[in-house]
């Protein structure tokens, strides 16, 4: 899995890579953009995993800039630390030493609830295996963000259709997840990471259990959302496909960004 | 009987408030009432789980309550209508000095017994009163034999007594028993071997005489005196045989009220009859003290029951603990999904707070019920030990107070919602991305700051209570503190080792932020 990763990134490289000479990993991703419409900067993250007898560094002093409206492909061979820096980036996990700014808040300040409220309000995600709640039907999964929130229910029901209908997938709303297939799943975590109008969406691996056609599919909404809305996107992916409709890839390679790469527009 | 207002008033407030919470956010409401219907199968066993503390909270009640009626039966059998019984302490007599220490049984005329019963319209709590010999005797059956020695040998008058006995459940006044007859109690009965028409020799501190069987009675009320061996004679026969003319040892008193309920009045009846008697005449309320002996007798058997409750239900507790820690774990990645898209620890404290009510209201119902099992099992066994340990011929009689079972279930339902609510609080600190991933946590190796100050907490009262036991000799701190003592020293110990790294985000203070952000 990780060689074919890495062949795959090797054949991108060559046959797409844009005529632009990639950053120097660490440094800002090229020269049009400018500070003032970065999401997400990262400095000198480092993460080390201690389970006691073996520590493990994951990441080594990952810096990285994220700008707004981007679609950003993390790829990378198996335990490289591709996860490891979405999470860190997201604040689902603690790092070690290093800062993250996202949405020009300093993570390393913010205290537990403070980080899930900037969470809810800031932050969408889409994990691979869909996660949603399986008590929950599909437009009580994508309104959930909102209710804990506390915002009004009757309104939160409206956005969540709203967007629900955005995916494409509006006539499904009051069916439960174990009553649709993984692509309709994927879409409803997808709605839900878009109910709250998030700055940035953070997607981890969000093809890796749907099959080629629904895939397609998947990374073509990701891809809309994006053009049409000006959604920003993370993406951690090991497929090819996925990489191909980003704009950027970071390239990533024991726990350091080897080199990005931009894409043609 | 423990008032059950403050517990019915705690379990209410703690619904309500959980409630409340629920309404403030119905989506997490909703989360935790369909994680409980989720799984039929799976709540069943946690029931099952979570049942057990309240289940014997519920049955150390029930068996309180079943032990305290089986005593309370004991005495009601042994007494009937009889509440007090007036004598003169300090006779020769010692049978009555050997059951309530310190009163003796000597004779008195008879005239002391008229004067009472002529002013009977003036005591509204007292029902009736009789005149009666009482004395200890050893009977022997000439026709079998058989020799009773600690037998009860009663006189009575059956025109001026207020009660009758039960010959096969019908009523029997003894008016057709002639001179030199006798009626026995079957209790006698059966020791002699005796039947209608057998001769008996009857030996008492006064003399010795033969008196024939006239008839068996019952067990119970009037024949069941003291649930001795009795042998009854008529009074003059008595006095005669006694060599006692118009004297008496003993007047019978008879509350108004039922045979269950009379002793209630006892201080009543015995300020409204006390006037009435010389000087030297002292009113022994027999029944009430036979209660209370039981009452005593039950709390025993009770502390014992809650001593050993107390171990299964610490056991439960932490079966309770477990058992959510099993629930959370399975939902690991749904929480840690929860907390991602932006639940607070807080948020999923509730729902598991809110599911776990749903545990709990089973758990506590069921558990309730369980405990009248629990009770009958450990009544019916234990009865026959008690009888045979004690000489006292125990029925056991299975009984619960509706509060008891409200007591039960209150703090079966309150001990559950605080250890499902610390277990939610424990969970809900859990790893997002370790959640996400199912990754196990990490073992704590060093004791936290909490663990140390409970560690010192149980130790310190665990001397407490050990030093306390021993000076007290209290079942429970004999058992409590050696328990804390242990708690407390190897708690922290056990975790003992090396510190693990935190691993929160430090502060950027080498590399500056972007200009918009600084």
């Amino acid at each position: 899995m990780a060689d074919l990763a890495q062949r795959c990134m090797g054949e991108l490289n060559e046959a797409e890579a844009s005529a632009e000479a990639p950053s120097v990993a660490g440094s800002l991703p090229g020269p049009r953009e400018n500070a003032e419409n970065r999401i997400v900067v990262a400095r000198d993250l480092v993460k080390v995993y201690d389970s006691g007898r073996i520590a493990v560094r994951a990441l080594r002093g990952v810096s990285l800039d994220i700008l707004q409206g981007e679609m950003v492909a993390v790829m990378g061979p198996s335990g490289c630390g591709k996860t490891t820096l979405l999470n860190c980036l997201s604040g689902i996990d603690e790092f070690t030493s290093g800062e993250v700014w996202i949405g020009g808040r300093r993570l390393s300040k913010l205290g537990d609830n403070e980080k899930t409220d900037f969470r809810a309000k800031k932050v969408g995600f889409v994990f691979q295996s869909y996660n949603l709640l399986p008590v929950l039907n599909a437009v009580e999964n994508v309104e959930l963000p909102l209710l804990v929130l506390g915002r009004d229910p009757k309104e939160s029901r409206k956005r969540a259709l709203e967007v629900l209908n955005a995916v494409g997938i509006g006539d499904q709303a009051e069916k439960m997840p174990m009553e649709m297939s993984g692509g309709q799943q994927q879409r409803v975590a997808i709605a839900r990471a878009l109910v709250n109008d998030p700055d940035i969406v953070f997607a981890d691996e969000p093809t890796g259990n749907l099959d080629s056609e629904t895939s397609a599919e998947v990374v073509g909404l990701i891809r809309r959302l994006n053009q049409e809305q000006g959604q920003t996107f993370v993406i951690v992916t090991h497929d090819l496909r996925v990489s191909r409709e980003t704009r950027r890839i970071v390239q990533m390679r024991d726990g350091t960004i080897r080199r990005q790469v931009r894409l043609r527009g | 009987m423990t008032d059950p207002t403050p517990f019915v008033a705690s379990i209410l407030i703690a619904i309500g408030a959980v409630l409340l919470l629920g309404l403030r956010r119905r989506i997490l409401l909703r989360i935790g009432v369909r994680n409980f219907l989720r799984r039929k199968g799976q709540v069943a066993l946690a029931v099952a789980g979570l049942l057990i503390a309240t289940s014997i909270i519920s049955g150390t009640l029930v068996m309180g309550d079943s032990f305290r009626a089986t005593f309370r039966e004991l005495a009601i059998r042994g007494l009937g209508l009889v509440d007090e019984v007036a004598w003169v302490p300090g006779g020769s007599e010692t049978y009555l000095s050997q059951r309530f220490p310190g009163l003796g049984g000597a004779f008195f005329n008879e005239s002391v017994y008229a004067g009472v019963e002529g002013r009977l319209g003036e005591m509204p709590h007292v029902d009736g009163i009789a005149p009666r010999i009482l004395l200890p005797a050893a009977i022997s059956d000439q026709a079998s034999g058989y020799v009773e020695p600690a037998a009860d040998f009663v006189a009575f008058d059956p025109i001026r007594d207020f009660d009758v006995f039960s010959v096969g459940g019908r009523p029997y006044a003894a008016a057709d028993m002639l001179s030199g007859e006798a009626a026995l109690n079957a209790k006698l009965a059966d020791r002699l071997e005796a039947r209608v028409g057998d001769a008996l020799k009857v030996d008492t501190a006064f003399g010795t005489a033969t008196v024939n069987v006239h008839i068996v009675v019952d067990d119970v009320g009037k024949g069941g005196l003291f649930v001795q061996p009795n042998l009854f004679v008529r009074l003059p026969d008595a006095q005669t045989l006694l060599d006692t003319p118009g004297q008496i040892n003993a007047i019978f008193v008879s509350n108004s009220g039922g045979a269950a309920d009379s002793s209630a009045f006892t201080d009543e009846a015995i300020s409204e009859l006390q006037p009435w008697l010389p000087a030297g005449q002292t009113i022994v309320p027999v029944k009430q003290r036979a209660i209370e002996e039981g009452e005593t007798n039950v709390d025993f058997v009770v502390q014992i029951f809650g001593l050993l409750g107390t171990f299964t239900t610490i056991s439960g507790v932490l079966l309770i603990m477990n058992i959510f820690i099993v629930l959370a774990e399975e939902r690991k990645g749904e929480m840690g999904i929860s907390r991602a898209v932006g639940m607070r620890r807080s948020h999923l404290t509730e729902t598991f707070v809110f599911e776990g009510m749903l545990y709990a209201l089973a758990a506590s119902a069921i558990g309730t019920v369980a405990g009248l099992l629990i009770a009958a099992m450990g009544l019916f066994g234990l009865a026959p030990l008690f009888r045979a340990g004690s000489g006292v011929e125990l029925e056991p009689v299975f009984a619960f107070e509706v509060s008891s079972l409200v007591i039960a279930f209150s703090l079966g339902f309150l001990i559950t919602m605080i250890v499902i609510a610390l277990a939610s609080w424990r969970v809900s600190r859990l790893n997002i991305v370790r959640a996400i991933r199912d990754i196990p946590e990490p073992l704590a190796r060093r004791g936290t700051r909490l663990q140390w100050l409970l560690a010192a907490v149980s130790l310190s009262l665990g001397i407490v209570a050990t030093w306390q036991a021993n000076r007290s000799q209290i079942p429970v701190l004999s058992v409590l503190g050696p328990s804390l003592l242990a708690y407390g020293m190897s708690g922290p110990s056990a975790r003992g080792g090396s510190k693990v790294p935190r691993t929160t985000g430090a502060p950027m203070s080498a590399s500056s932020p972007p200009a918009r952000y600084s």
